[in-house]
């Protein structure tokens, strides 16, 4: 950021002010990739995109949906294909495939968990200090609304309705949740994750738990999260909409006909 | 006096075993192996594709007749992914067919150390696991960073890096050679071993005749090479209508449905949408079209 005459310390707010900035990088460091995203066709990647989408408004799928043709979709469809054709994005790269490239600096802004942390200094082997001292991590952009959305991406627990060993079920996932042991041996050691706590069960994990980037994520992300359509349908839903947004991002299709593509398959589920 | 036996070009004969009804009986193992492996997953597919059964809609399999085959005759996506399999398939085979039966031409009179490496070389190729050769394409071809873009853009070829696996238009050219890569060396080996079975007094008589090579490969190599081409083919036609990893590993079916295929379309129905009887329609569909490839084979080889 840096080098493109921007101020790390002051982050783009909104998607206009993002827009400005990765012309910046692109323009002084064109063998950055200005945003890491993941257009890749699969669930993951419908959930990775489900923040953007609601920055603009779109409700494609989920309770409450407003379609994919609303102009909110169309909008988001016509964002994304912006970002490829100004080279801001590098499509068909799965997540996993932008963090060596971040570890290299190659990458300026990217979407992605508290894991990220571990996978960069495992490819750079780089200090806690210095880590802290050039990465930082703040909320997503806001878009027309205002508002800032993300999404929880970490890995969660689920008990079956039929479940017939509902007590047990319900003890195991408080154990894995809230037990000082699970949570420094599973979920901050091994898995890098935030546990689902608002406080630490004990000082040592407090301390622990008491980085900058753990610190802006409980503070700056978590409060700006917003439900996934998850479901018996969401699968089918991400692959038709995903393959929409790849058909935005590579091809030169009118973006009311992809709209409309996307509309059609999910009408067809 | 006539030598028969193995060295004088026949088959020895095979001494005509008694007939013993209980002999036959000795197939039923082999008959119950495949009514498992092959016959209860096809019956079940059947049964399947006649229902709606989605694994993750915690609803019974509801018997809908019809219905799934009638929805996948009007589904655009199974209509590009029949078209994007002929197009892979029909591509691929018929491209490496004649690349390998270029190189086999080329490489026929070549000997000597220095040329059998050459071969070697050329086959090497064929030995690359198909996932490896996805993998080592799917990096050359990257937008960013791309050994192809690099040497195109350092060439002064291209001003702007290409998105040949994220263009629509380019993603299907772009993975079918590096399957045309993988598979002519196939075509290679096989028609360099039939080149050189073709008897020297043939090769000799048109030389005396003073045919031109043109003409000889067009009139006396390949009548020869016909049986050899049509077996190996519709071979590779089977296995690329089935191919999964190689598509999968580069693009996964996109982008949009730009490379989804048969089988591509078939594994997303499945096993990310679990929509077990749609996806069993489209199976079926499938094996039939298969079948009819499998049947020609049989064909060709009862006729060779």
């Amino acid at each position: 950021m840096e080098k493109a005459g921007l101020d790390p310390q002051n982050p783009p707010k909104t998607i206009d002010e993002l827009m400005a900035a990765m012309a910046k990088i692109k323009e002084t460091q064109p063998d950055v990739i200005p945003l890491g995203l993941d257009t890749t066709n699969r669930a993951f990647s419908m959930s990775s995109n489900w923040p953007w989408m609601r920055t603009f408004g779109a409700l494609p799928a989920g309770e409450g949906a407003t379609g994919a043709e609303s102009p909110e979709m169309k909008a988001y469809l016509q964002w994304m294909r912006d970002l490829a054709q100004k080279g801001y994005i590098d499509p068909g790269r799965k997540i996993g495939e932008f963090r060596p490239l971040a570890a290299q600096d190659k990458v300026a802004f990217h979407w992605d968990q508290v894991l990220l942390q571990g996978v960069i200094q495992s490819t750079n082997s780089m200090p806690d200090e210095d880590f802290y001292d050039r990465w930082g991590v703040t909320a997503m952009p806001a878009g027309p609304s205002g508002k800032s959305y993300s999404f929880e991406g970490g890995h969660q627990l689920v008990m079956f309705a039929d479940s017939e060993k509902k007590e047990a079920a319900w003890a195991f996932m408080q154990y894995l949740a809230t037990s000082p042991d699970a949570i420094a041996n599973y979920t901050i050691s091994y898995n890098s994750s935030l546990p689902p706590l608002a406080k630490a069960p004990n000082e040592e994990l407090a301390s622990q738990l008491d980085t900058p980037i753990f610190n802006a994520f409980s503070e700056t992300v978590i409060p700006t999260l917003t439900p996934q359509p998850y479901g018996p349908a969401f699968a089918a839903a991400a692959t038709a909409v995903m393959a929409g947004v790849q058909e935005a991002v590579t091809g030169n299709q009118p973006i009311d006909q992809i709209a409309a593509s996307i509309q059609q398959r999910l009408d067809r589920q | 006096m006539t030598t028969v036996g193995a060295t004088g070009g026949q088959a020895p004969v095979r001494r005509k075993a008694g007939r013993a009804p209980w002999l036959d009986w000795m197939v039923l193992p082999t008959l119950a192996v495949l009514a498992v492996v092959v016959g209860y997953p096809v019956v079940y597919t059947l049964l399947l594709s006649v229902q709606d059964y989605n694994l993750v809609d915690f609803q019974p399999a509801r018997y809908v007749g019809s219905e799934n085959y009638q929805s996948l005759f009007s589904d655009p996506i199974f209509w590009q992914s029949l078209r994007n399999t002929a197009v892979y398939t029909f591509g691929s085979v018929g491209i490496s067919v004649l690349i390998g039966l270029a190189l086999a031409l080329l490489m026929e009179n070549l000997g000597g150390a220095r040329f059998r490496a050459v071969r070697a070389l050329l086959l090497l190729p064929w030995a690359v696991p198909f996932v490896v050769v996805a993998f080592l394409f799917r990096y050359m071809y990257l937008q960013n960073g791309g050994i192809i873009n690099e040497m195109l853009l350092w060439a002064g070829l291209i001003s702007q890096p290409v998105p040949w696996l994220n263009d629509a238009w380019l993603a299907m050219p772009a993975v079918m050679v590096a399957n045309i890569w993988a598979m002519a060396p196939f075509f290679f080996l096989l028609l360099s071993a039939a080149l050189s079975g073709i008897p020297n007094e043939v090769i000799e008589s048109a030389r005396v005749d003073r045919a031109r090579t043109w003409s000889m490969i067009w009139h006396i190599k390949l009548p020869f090479l016909r049986n050899p081409l049509l077996v190996s083919s519709l071979l590779m036609i089977i296995a690329n209508f089935n191919d999964f990893a190689k598509i999968w590993a580069m693009t996964q079916g996109g982008p949009g449905f730009s490379t989804t295929t048969l089988v591509i379309y078939v594994y997303r129905l499945a096993f990310e949408n679990f929509e077990f009887g749609y996806a069993s329609a489209t199976g079926v569909v499938w094996l039939v079209l298969l079948f009819v490839f499998a049947l020609a084979y049989l064909r060709t080889l009862r006729m060779e």
